[in-house]
C-alpha cells in the first residue's frame, strides 16, 4: 500500500467502515510510514472533537408547535384539484373511477350506435300504410287482378291488418 | 427500502393520512438535524423541515421506491438546505449562529458546560466555513453516520468524489480546529 491510498482509507477507517483485512494492510502501512501516521493521529483528532460537538437542543415543545404548523400547511396546500388528484390515485377510488367511467363509455356507446337503429325499425314500423279501410272485398272483386300484386306485397310489407282469407278470395 | 417505510409509503397511496403522520415522527428529528447543521438557525431548520414533509407529501404519491425511503428524504433536505444558504447568503446563516442554543451538559459543571460551549462554537464555525456541498457531506457523513456510498446516493455524485470531498473537508477542519487541540 502506499501512501495516497493509505490517506483514503485512514479517513474511512474513522467511522469504522473498513473491511477488517484492509484495516490490517493500513495498520502495517502506519507502522512503517511516520508521514501517514501523523496525518492519521490528525484526521482522527479531528474527527473526535467534531463528534465531541454536542447536539442542538431543541425548545420544549417544538415538536408539537412542528407537527400542528405542518398540519396546517398540508391543508392549504391541498388545493381543489390536489385534493381530486390525490383521491382519484388512491386504489379504492381509482377503481371506483374506472368502472364509473366504463358505465359511462357503455351508455354512450349504446346512445350513439344502437339507439339510431332502433329508431330506424321503428320509422319503417311507422311508415307501413294502413290499408284496412282502402282494400275493401268489393275493390278486389272488382279488380281481380290486384290478388297476385297483393299477394307478393303482402310477403313484402307485410300490411298485418289486411286477412289473408280476404286477399284470397280476391284471388279466387 | 426499509419494510416499514414500505408499509408506509403503500398505506399513503391507498389514502391513509396517518401513514403521512407516521412517516413525519419516524424522520422529523433526523432531517430536522441536518438542517440545523447545515443552517444552526432553529427557526430555519424548522422551516426547511416542514418544507421537507410539505414536498414529500406532494410528492409521496409518485414515488416509486427506486431508491431507499431515508435517501431520498434526505436528498430533498440537502437540496433546500442548499437553496435555502444560497438565497440568504452564507454571510446572513452565519449570523444565525449567534441564536444557537445547544444541549445542555450532562452535568451542571459551569467549567465543563463553558467548555462545552466552546467546542461546540469552534465546531460551528469551522464547519460553516466550508463550502456549503462540503457542509452537506460532513453533517451525512459526521453527524448522520452515513455510509460514503449513501452519502454519493444523496449528492447526487460519484463514491470517489464524496471521499476526495471528505479528505479536503477534513484537511480543512483539521487546519481550523488545530489551535483548539492544542490548547486541550
Amino acid at each position: 500500500m502506499n501512501c495516497e491510498e493509505a490517506k483514503d482509507l485512514i479517513l474511512e477507517s474513522l467511522t469504522g467502515t473498513t473491511p477488517p483485512d484492509r484495516r490490517r494492510v493500513l495498520v502495517t502501512h502506519l507502522e512503517d510510514c511516520s508521514s501517514c501516521r501523523r496525518e492519521a493521529a490528525g484526521m482522527e483528532h479531528t474527527m473526535a472533537m467534531l463528534r465531541a460537538a454536542p447536539e442542538p437542543r431543541l425548545p420544549e415543545g417544538h415538536w408539537a408547535e412542528f407537527m400542528n404548523a405542518l398540519d396546517r400547511r398540508v391543508a392549504l396546500d391541498m388545493t381543489g384539484w390536489r385534493r381530486l388528484i390525490r383521491l382519484l390515485r388512491t386504489p379504492r377510488i381509482a377503481w371506483g373511477a374506472a368502472a364509473g367511467t366504463s358505465v359511462v363509455v357503455v351508455a354512450l356507446g349504446f346512445a350513439l350506435f344502437v339507439q339510431p337503429f332502433a329508431g330506424s325499425e321503428r320509422a319503417a314500423d311507422e311508415s307501413q300504410v294502413d290499408l284496412s279501410g282502402v282494400v275493401t272485398e268489393s275493390v278486389v272483386q272488382s279488380l281481380p287482378s290486384m290478388s297476385t300484386a297483393l299477394t307478393s306485397w303482402k310477403a313484402g310489407l307485410s300490411a298485418p291488418d289486411v286477412s289473408y282469407e280476404l286477399i284470397s278470395v280476391g284471388g279466387k | 427500502m426499509d419494510a416499514e417505510d414500505q408499509a408506509l409509503v403503500e398505506a399513503f397511496k391507498r389514502g391513509e393520512d396517518s401513514a403521512f403522520t407516521a412517516l413525519v415522527i419516524k424522520y422529523r428529528e433526523q432531517v430536522y438535524r441536518i438542517a440545523r447543521r447545515m443552517l444552526h438557525g432553529h427557526e430555519d431548520a424548522s422551516d426547511v423541515a416542514q418544507d421537507v414533509f410539505i414536498r414529500v407529501h406532494r410528492a409521496l404519491p409518485g414515488f416509486r421506491g427506486r431508491s431507499a425511503l431515508k435517501t431520498w428524504l434526505y436528498r430533498i433536505t440537502v437540496n433546500l438546505c442548499l437553496d435555502y444558504a444560497r438565497r440568504r447568503g452564507s454571510r446572513d446563516v452565519l449570523t444565525g449562529l449567534k441564536e444557537l442554543e445547544w444541549e445542555p451538559a450532562l452535568n451542571d459543571n459551569p467549567v465543563e458546560e463553558a467548555e462545552r460551549n466552546e467546542l461546540a462554537r469552534t465546531v460551528r464555525g469551522a464547519i460553516d466555513v466550508l463550502p456549503p456541498r462540503q457542509r452537506a457531506m460532513v453533517v451525512l457523513r459526521v453527524y448522520q453516520d452515513l455510509r460514503y456510498a449513501e452519502v454519493a446516493r444523496i449528492m447526487g455524485c460519484a463514491e470517489g468524489t464524496v471521499k476526495a470531498t471528505m479528505f479536503a473537508a477534513m484537511g480543512k477542519l483539521r487546519k481550523t480546529l488545530a489551535p483548539l487541540a492544542e490548547s486541550r
